[in-house]
């Protein structure tokens, strides 16, 4: 499988440079031939990375740890259902898993490119083989994983503890896929510039594939801080870590894109500004690549110890100069084709929510890059900007984001007149007032828990209003039953409301980050078997702990049981593994989970005497972030769920009857 | 330590790979040895009529803001006479856009007619190659024997200039 594996990367590297030369080439030759012919190769190199990756599946499937990657990742203890995250734990394998998913991706793009993009296909196709080509390099040349061992080992290393959590199954390929997926939205922009087609031609492929892209990293980031909070053991979900920030930024830039996309479509507007928003994404996914890779940052989420960095690096500048270069050099083919009408329109809350988001996502590059650059000059002093500079000026941004969120969608395109609006807010505000007076009565004052809850009241009031209105509306008109009038609503307006239920998602997992961060209720304690300790009005009852040993790990099981008023709610276990061939502990965390608020346990310490040491927390609220999840990829199918096709103008009849036919049936 | 794997795992792997590249140097190499279908992609004018229900700001996307105008008006959003207002404006840009289809549709139109002449006199001979006087050349493009007074061949349907065409074969 080395072998083969190895020719199938050399192949793919000598189809993606063709496909990169000969686009460009037979574009400014006026060599069609060329130009198809570097097309079909961005077909046949799916097929060939298909043939790459399958070999290293294969590979770890059978134990072929004559590959010093299999041999690195996986054991002969390891279950084979693990084969799917060994195949990415590693700096190699996931550079093909990356270079995979582009293929695939570039495929699909490219297949199902609209006719009118012609003129500037072939330069989307060199973009996309281009950023293809340094992927498959850097594999053929730096970290290949197919690369032998002078002499095979018995037995593999095993795969990382950390990555043996089912989140990992989703986490880091949906995040690694939103990374590289950015490259497509890029790659038609890009050619649109170079092709000289700088109007409205690549809007809707640049949207399609924007909000995919986005949906994927939202997923990824959602997964990611699942896995966190169940298996890092300390209890919270967002570290703020460097690597951790690099995924977020380009998912803050993709929001801003798909928002301000939509304004190109419908009102051929922000034709600059989309092309720098998307710039900007993918300079921040390279980013994203570079601290994963080799950057100066170790954190749980990096490949460890690389010598790609700098490479890596180089790209990221390449990427970042040249496609703004590109931009200048078309800047005055990418005048819009209107104005704005006005500052209170949707059009202004899409602009203003992009200046929002791109101030936090500046917020976090800051945060990320000003401890690297004063260690620079700061004669190697060590400084961490953490959470506090984070929740300071990244929070009242985030405030401001979700009240766009409920006013936005509340101002029509083009023009509104602030009595409309005001009547538009009157009842998602009182909603919003009644919640502050509940929270009040019952407590509440946090002024900022207060306002966050506020705001996402009057987002999710303003939604359900809406809905309410059209369901009633149709119910009325047509006699539908409510729940068919709701359903026809939402079809009848699927990127509308599909971006609705997004809005909602995104409520969501504020109501979560809110709840877990103002209120959470957290104490370390030592307990011997048959005792008990007690928080946030629960009591939890430490049983004992079992050991089951295997033969690449010990895993430790201490059962624990929860009352509250007295009465048993239920008997958990809560797992700490010991992998000595790591010389590594993992805990797996128990969690009674509810939407008001979950208990949760982790063993941080199994003591000689039989004791444990427990971490526990009473975290509110943080249900509703898991949950957001699905609902938020439910959105987005709804959002990109193809409308049918409507019939329009044609030209009359007699035009498209051939010469030579008397009327009649041809 | 085990010693390396048997040499026959190598020689699939090179059989395999050996075939990949085929394939591979196949599907790249086919867009040149099939110029007919290159090129009547890239001389044949675009389907103007295909090209404007796709278009930007074309009739979709207009019609698409009317729906949500209504939508918004219905729900109470915009008041009746912004509704009335705006919705002038739609119109107006739905009037625009249905004369540029009309007039994309009357080109391509043309080049329609222009083809079904040529067909239409290429059919009435035996040979649809060979025209009545019997003075032919090669098309530059396909080498297939067309009349001279061709202006495309109707081939493989490339533009037949005078210049570049070879001297009469008879």
């Amino acid at each position: 499988m080395a072998d083969l594996g190895a020719i199938s990367l050399w192949i793919a590297l000598a189809l993606s440079s063709y496909a990169t030369i000969g686009s460009v080439l037979g574009k400014l030759r006026g060599v069609p031939a060329l130009v198809e012919s570097s097309r079909k190769a961005v077909y046949v190199l799916m097929l060939v990375m298909l043939v790459g990756t399958l070999s290293l599946v294969t590979a770890f499937i059978s134990r072929d740890f004559e590959i010093a990657y299999v041999a690195g990742h996986s054991s002969r203890a390891m279950p084979d259902i693990l084969t799917w995250v060994a195949f990415y734990a590693g700096n190699e394998g996931s550079l093909l898993y990356i270079s995979f998913v582009l293929s695939v991706m570039s495929a699909i793009a490219i297949w199902l490119a609209p006719a009118k993009l012609r003129e500037s296909l072939p330069y989307t196709v060199a973009t996309l083989m281009l950023v293809q080509t340094f992927f498959i390099a850097v594999m053929a040349v730096m970290a290949n994983p197919f690369e032998k061992l002078p002499v095979v080992p018995l037995d593999g290393e095993g795969i990382n503890p950390l990555l043996t959590h089912f989140g990992m199954f989703f986490h880091p390929p949906a995040l690694m896929a939103g990374l590289i997926g950015i490259t497509i939205p890029f790659a038609f922009a890009l050619g649109s510039l170079l092709g000289k087609q700088t109007k409205d031609e690549w809007v809707d492929v640049g949207r399609v594939w924007g909000i995919i892209t986005w949906a994927l990293l939202a997923s990824g980031l959602l997964l990611g801080s699942w896995w966190a909070y169940t298996i890092l053991g300390w209890g919270g979900f967002w570290f703020w870590d460097p690597v951790e920030n690099a995924a977020f930024m380009p998912w803050l830039g993709l929001t801003a894109f798909v928002h301000s996309i939509m304004v190109q479509k419908r009102r051929g507007m922000f034709r600059m500004w989309n092309i720098v928003l998307i710039n900007i994404a993918f300079s921040l996914a390279l980013y994203g690549m570079f601290m994963n890779r080799g950057g100066p940052v170790p954190s749980v989420h990096s490949f460890g110890a690389s010598s790609l960095g700098w490479i890596f690096l180089l790209f990221l500048a390449v990427g970042t100069i040249v496609p703004f270069a590109i931009f200048f050099w078309r800047f005055k083919l990418l005048k819009s084709a209107q104005n704005l009408d006005s500052m209170l329109s949707r059009e202004a809350a899409f602009l203003i929510n992009n200046l929002l988001l791109l101030g936090i996502a500046f917020v976090t590059l800051w945060g990320t890059v000003y401890p690297l650059i004063f260690r620079a000059v700061g004669s190697g002093q060590e400084i961490t900007v953490a959470r506090p500079f984070y929740d300071q000026v990244n929070g009242p941004l985030l405030l401001a984001l979700i009240f766009l969120m409920g006013v936005g969608p509340l101002i029509p395109w083009r023009r509104a007149n602030f009595a409309s609006l005001r009547r538009s807010l009157l009842l998602p505000v009182a909603f919003a007032v009644g919640v502050a007076a509940v929270l009040l009565v019952l407590g509440m004052r946090q002024p900022y828990a207060l306002l966050g809850f506020c705001l996402g009241a009057v987002v999710a009031a303003g939604i359900f209003i809406e809905w309410w209105r059209g369901t009633s509306s149709r119910h009325r008109s047509s006699g539908e039953s409510y729940p068919m009038a709701f359903m026809r609503l939402i079809a009848a307006n699927r990127p509308r409301y599909g971006g609705y239920i997004v809005h909602l998602a995104v409520v969501m997992v504020a109501l979560g980050v809110l709840g877990s961060s103002f209120f959470n209720t957290q104490r370390d304690v030592v307990l011997a078997e048959g005792e008990s300790t007690e928080l946030g009005g629960y009591r939890m009852e430490y049983i004992g702990t079992r050991s089951i040993p295997f033969p690449d790990r010990t895993e430790f099981l201490s059962t624990v049981q929860v009352y509250r008023e007295g009465q048993l709610l239920e008997t958990m276990i809560a797992t700490r593994t010991f992998y000595p061939s790591f010389n590594m502990a993992s805990t797996r965390a128990a969690i009674r989970s509810t939407p008001v608020e979950d208990f949760f346990v982790v063993p941080s310490e199994n003591l000689p005497d039989g004791s444990v040491g427990f971490r526990i927390l009473v975290n509110p609220m943080i249900w509703w972030m898991w949950v957001a999840g699905p609902v938020l990829v439910l959105g987005t199918v709804i959002a990109l769920w193809p409308q049918p096709v409507r019939e329009t103008a044609r030209v009359p009849s007699k035009v498209r009857v051939p010469v030579g036919s008397t009327p009649g049936p041809a | 330590m085990a010693p390396h794997p048997a040499l026959p795992d190598a020689v699939m792997a090179i059989f395999i790979g050996a075939l990949l590249a085929l394939l591979s140097i196949c599907v790249v190499v086919y867009p040149f040895l099939k110029p007919r279908a290159v090129f009547s992609q890239t001389t044949r004018p675009p389907d103007h009529n295909q090209e404007t229900l796709e278009e930007g700001p074309g009739l979709e996307t207009i019609y698409e803001a009317i729906q949500t105008l209504q939508l918004e008006h219905q729900l109470g959003k915009i008041p009746l006479g912004l509704y009335r207002e705006q919705l002038g404006a739609y119109r107006i840009q739905a009037a625009l856009a249905l004369r540029q289809q009309a007039e994309l549709l009357s080109q391509d139109a043309d080049w329609v007619l222009e083809q079904e002449v040529m067909l239409a006199r290429a059919s009435l001979v035996p040979s649809a190659l060979v025209i009545s006087n019997g003075k032919t050349a090669p098309c530059p493009n396909c080498g297939v024997a067309i009349g001279v007074e061709f202006s495309q061949c109707p081939e493989c349907s490339v533009e037949l200039g005078s210049a570049g065409r070879e001297t009469p074969l008879n």
